[in-house]
């Protein structure tokens, strides 16, 4: 441990899943296509998405997501929520930018490495609602799945596995279409719950075995 | 950008991770084989316009997406041809 850091509380080296990628995103109906994106994307590079919806339990919220952040190697977080959302009281989500922070801060006092990647839908936006984090790069996805898949291909880019975008979007179209029949035999109409969570993202890591060569 | 190293975690190590049956992974490893089998049975039609990246609402009715254009012009000209005629007609009056 560095000097001058203090060790952070339950503090489990071993517990860290190299492999594993906190997701922080708005679970919304909008959102839904680019989720499955990045489940799929994720598992194209070998990676396991994790979110604070596949811990089902009593614990308090934030406790779970901040016990995912320390298990995971990575967060990648979507910021592009910031309009007001409909239902009155209207207000804009905080939980996104409110996540970024918790990982910022566990990559800055934590004595092993944690990595954040910033999604936002729009260019330059970020740099009025969230002008802290101004000379980081902020991947744009124009809020369409291939653009998602597009941001991961540049965010992991010295990933060991490299797949191709049209690669990934093959992973997509399975996820895509199994999701409805997971939605159906589940007896669900939303996808961000722990059990359809869990099946997609095992799912999209059958499917990446099967197109993305180095991962076979 | 972030390096990421290591292989690959196994489908079946991620399954006990997330609790998930051993039978519930053969279920998803079917319901996979049965959207790439459903995938490849396809129509020509349907599977050549999808892979051109063309609209396969042509294609769904039997047409392919060159004859769908053809067609629409022809439609088009043969428009174009009545109001020609209605014109000349009305100068001949």
């Amino acid at each position: 441990m560095k000097p001058g850091r203090r060790r952070a509380p339950n503090y489990k080296p071993s517990g860290v899943d190299p492999r594993a990628l906190f997701i922080n995103i708005p679970y919304d109906d909008d959102f839904e296509p680019l989720y499955l994106a990045l489940i799929a994307g994720l598992c194209g590079f070998g990676l396991t998405p994790r979110a604070t919806l596949e811990i089902p339990g009593s614990q308090r919220r934030l406790d779970r997501i901040f016990r995912l952040i320390r298990t995971c190697r990575y967060s990648f977080h979507d910021i592009s929520r910031v309009e007001l959302d409909l239902n009155r009281p209207r207000t804009p989500r905080f939980n996104m930018p409110f996540e970024l922070g918790l990982a910022v801060a566990w990559a800055r006092t934590a004595d092993r490495p944690h990595g954040w990647v910033v999604f936002e839908a729009k260019r330059h936006r970020q740099q009025k609602s969230l002008s802290d984090i101004n000379g980081t790069e902020i991947y744009i996805h124009g809020a369409r799945p291939v653009g998602v898949l597009r941001a991961l291909t540049n965010a992991l880019e010295k990933s060991r596995h490299r797949p191709t975008v049209q690669q990934l979007q093959g992973i997509y179209r399975d996820v895509r279409a199994a999701a409805v029949r997971i939605k159906r035999d589940l007896a669900t109409k939303s996808l961000y719950d722990t059990r359809p969570f869990r099946e997609l993202v095992t799912l999209a890591q059958l499917s990446a075995r099967r197109r993305v060569a180095s991962l076979r | 950008m972030i390096h990421v190293g290591g292989g690959f975690p196994s489908v079946e190590k991620t399954a006990a991770t997330f609790g998930i049956s051993k039978s519930r992974v053969r279920w998803l490893t079917a319901l996979l084989d049965e959207i790439e089998q459903g995938r490849a049975n396809s129509p020509r039609r349907i599977r050549k316009a999808k892979m051109a990246g063309l609209s396969t609402r042509y294609a769904r009715v039997g047409r392919s997406p060159v004859a769908a254009s053809k067609s629409r012009a022809a439609s088009r000209a043969k428009v174009s041809r009545r109001k020609k005629t209605a014109r000349r007609r009305r100068r001949t009056l």
